[in-house]
């Protein structure tokens, strides 16, 4: 009997200690979306409110990367018409990577071409290890893969990586939308002008049910339900 | 037309009609495998190699796996770079595994045909190449010690290969009804009625194995059970998905309850590939069922209704976005 | 004080001969036009009556019917079964309009200016502006164009993109590749949010 009183001790100090530290660990994830993966963290938020549909980042997108006609990175998908003339309205959301740092396409990636960048939490594709089975397309939940016309290898927004943010530059369709409704940065970093944005906005991330963690947020449009 | 087209072509569709093809011959070389270790240990008495339905799997079991594999290497976007999926791998991602699988399941299954056949191998090869192959037969003179060891681990190989093709498949998160933990079994069934209905058509059909003998009975006798199990996976594979609702629900009533894959999927997987099969080797007295044309009939009914499973819970799997 | 005199008188006269040869330009000028009256009066015998209710507009509006034909012209007509009328867009106005403005309707780009600046209509002016356009371009078949017109109803005029006295569809939105269109809606669009800065929103 003394024993197990003291078993019962020993697992209640046990439940007292796990939950106190997840409760700690929990704690500090509220607001800021900084979380200890790599140097640096880079994220974006639409903002919904803020985009107008104009597909400016489309057409930068493609010329910046140089992706061809047929393919796209980065798209704005939009709602079907909602009211009646003339208070006829849409919305409009980004369809491209989300970054995820726990991305489907690498996990199922057979030979590494597809890998999170450690340094900046970036997901990216080496073409050469691509041997273009096309796993990494089916796997995305988001759906926003696609094989290069001319490169054959799995492709699909990095933030412009190598042209852009190599060049110091934000990515071009941050830079060339008219209504700042996107924003780029570092969540890692507390006082990041992305995790402002993100603290003071109702935001959301698609599909975190699945536990893809995507680095992709965007703030809720003020009319219609929100369609994850 | 318009409708065939569009059940072929969506824009979620990642993998096409080639990867089913390639999933059926797997999983038919895995099934062939597997009936024949089976028949070889338990049923088979004397040499296993004068056996029709051995050598039909001895044939057709590397044959459909050779030519899956090749199929899917000419269906990447680099064919030619092939070489790199077996150089570079991760552990994390079920089809790099899946290719090391069955880079020793090959080699496994060589072994063990060379094991069984390695009189009419010694033959062969004194034929081809006047004994400059020579050193190969006491190579295999050594490993038919192991014959035990091989056997039980090529029957562990084809199950997890048999599964594979499900794992494949049930890895990806983007689809609600593939992304199910029903699809291994679902695919090991699927593979053993096709190996069932392989080894019968050729074995019978080419080699000439008698209806009366023992091997053949075997299988008749698994054929029935293995059907009616495959149709209660099916059952819980969608009921699974029904009672899950949301996207679940979603993609099994596009799947199974109207239109294109509907119709495919009753018709042709239920009805031609298993219900008919089921009825002919029912209702059929047994004297006309031995005859080839009756057996050629029923095998390739068994074998169209797996191939069009495969090709069935491909498509309609990438129908579904989650 | 001559010499002040002398130059007053020097300079007026000389402005009067600059006047008068200017004056010999214009009746240069007018003699010409008499030239072609002479010459189109061969054919007056075939006598035409002007029922032409936009005549009395296109004797100050010259140019006025021919650019809007390019836009408004055979396909109108087509679809009308006779030709548009000045008044069926501008309102009934009488030949006094020049005095008292506020009576014709006209369509002036609410918000195409380039810069901060722009005069924002209300959302009734808009729509008062757009009502007659609307009624032959209607709402579904602008949205059937493109969204954009639904988005742009209450906010912007017609003319604000389109030309309408143009030649053809050679001007305005319709005139512009796909790129040029976006740059449109970036440049405007990019205006406003500067404004929205402007005033600390």
């Amino acid at each position: 009997m003394a024993c197990s009183r003291r078993n019962l001790l020993i697992g209640a100090g046990a439940v007292i200690f796990t939950t106190g530290v997840a409760k700690v660990a929990l704690a500090k994830k509220s607001l800021v979306a900084t979380q200890d993966v790599g140097d640096k963290r880079y994220g974006m938020v639409f903002d919904e409110t803020a985009c107008i549909g104009c597909t400016a980042c489309t057409d930068a997108c493609r010329e910046t990367n140089n992706v061809p006609e047929g393919v796209s990175r980065l798209t704005i998908e939009r709602s079907a018409p909602m009211g009646e003339y003339p208070n006829v309205d849409y919305t409009f959301t980004r369809v491209s990577c989300q970054h995820c740092d726990n991305a489907p396409c690498v996990t199922v990636c057979p030979t590494g071409a597809s890998y999170v960048d450690l340094k900046t939490g970036i997901v990216d594709v080496h073409s050469d290890k691509c041997v273009g089975c096309g796993y990494c397309l089916a796997a995305c939940p988001y759906q926003v893969r696609f094989f290069h016309p001319e490169t054959k290898s799995a492709d699909k927004c990095n933030f412009c990586r190598d042209t852009n943010l190599k060049a110091g530059k934000l990515p071009a369709c941050v830079e060339s939308c008219p209504t700042n409704a996107l924003t780029f940065g570092d969540l890692n970093d507390p006082t990041s002008e992305i995790n402002k944005v993100i603290a003071s906005n109702a935001v959301y991330r698609s599909k975190i049910e699945l536990g893809t963690e995507p680095k992709l947020y965007k703030v809720a449009d003020t009319k219609g339900e929100i369609k994850r | 037309m318009n409708t065939f087209v569009s059940a072929f072509t969506f824009d979620s569709l990642v993998w096409d009609w080639i990867i089913a093809i390639y999933l059926f011959l797997t999983g038919m070389s895995a099934g062939m495998v597997l009936i024949s270790i089976h028949l070889k240990r338990k049923v088979i008495e004397g040499k296993a190699s004068a056996n029709g339905i051995i050598k039909a799997t001895a044939i057709l079991a590397p044959l459909g796996i050779i030519s899956g594999l090749t199929i899917l290497i000419f269906h990447l976007t680099k064919p030619l770079a092939f070489w790199k999926i077996l150089i570079y791998f991760n552990t994390s991602s079920v089809m790099s595994m899946g290719v090391i699988l069955f880079q020793v399941y090959m080699i496994i299954l060589f072994t063990w045909i060379a094991i069984m056949f390695k009189d009419e191998l010694a033959n062969l090869l004194q034929k081809l190449f006047k004994g400059r192959l020579a050193f190969v037969n006491p190579i295999v003179d050594k490993l038919a010690k192991l014959e035990n060891a091989v056997e039980l681990l090529l029957a562990l190989l084809a199950i997890m290969l048999a599964a594979y093709t499900g794992f494949l498949l049930s890895a990806l998160k983007t689809y609600p009804m593939l992304n199910n933990p029903v699809l291994p079994v679902l695919f090991i069934f699927s593979s053993v009625s096709s190996g069932a209905a392989a080894c019968l058509m050729l074995g019978i059909v080419g080699f000439k194995e008698s209806f009366h003998s023992k091997s053949v009975q075997w299988i008749h006798s698994i054929e029935r059970p293995v059907v009616v199990f495959e149709l209660f996976v099916l059952l819980t594979f969608f009921t699974g998905l029904i009672f899950g609702g949301g996207q679940n629900e979603v993609a099994a009533m596009a799947a199974i309850g109207g239109g294109f894959w509907a119709t495919w999927f009753w018709y042709g997987v239920v009805g031609a590939g298993m219900l008919v099969p089921l009825a002919l080797n029912f209702f059929v007295p047994t004297q006309a069922q031995h005859n080839k044309a009756f057996v050629l009939l029923v095998t390739s009914l068994s074998l169209v209704g797996v191939l069009m499973l495969r090709t069935f819970i491909l498509y309609a799997g990438q129908m579904t976005v989650v | 004080m001559g010499n002040v005199k002398l130059a007053i008188r020097t300079t007026i006269s000389f402005l009067l001969i600059i006047c008068i040869y200017g004056l010999n330009f214009s009746v240069a000028a007018e003699s010409s036009d008499h030239d072609a009256l002479t010459t189109s009066a061969d054919s007056r015998h075939q006598v035409t009556f002007i029922r032409d209710s936009d005549n009395a507009c296109t004797q100050c509006h010259k140019d006025s019917k021919e650019t809007r034909q390019g836009t408004h012209g055979e396909k109108a007509t087509v679809k009308l079964g006779r030709d548009l009328k000045c008044v069926e867009c501008h309102n009934t106005i009488g030949p006094d309009h020049r005095e008292n403005a506020s009576q014709v309707t006209t369509y002036s780009a609410a918000q195409s200016e380039v810069g901060t600046h722009k005069s924002l209509l209300d959302f009734d002016a808009i729509l008062k502006a757009t009502g007659n356009c609307t009624e032959c371009h209607t709402s579904e078949r602008l949205q059937e164009k493109t969204w954009v017109h639904d988005v742009h109803a209450k906010k912007a005029t017609c003319s604000s993109c389109h030309v309408i006295h143009a030649d053809g569809e050679k001007e305005g939105m319709q005139a512009l590749e796909r790129k040029a269109q976006i740059a449109q809606c970036v440049d405007c669009h990019k205006d406003f949010n500067l404004i929205k800065k402007d005033k600390g929103e």
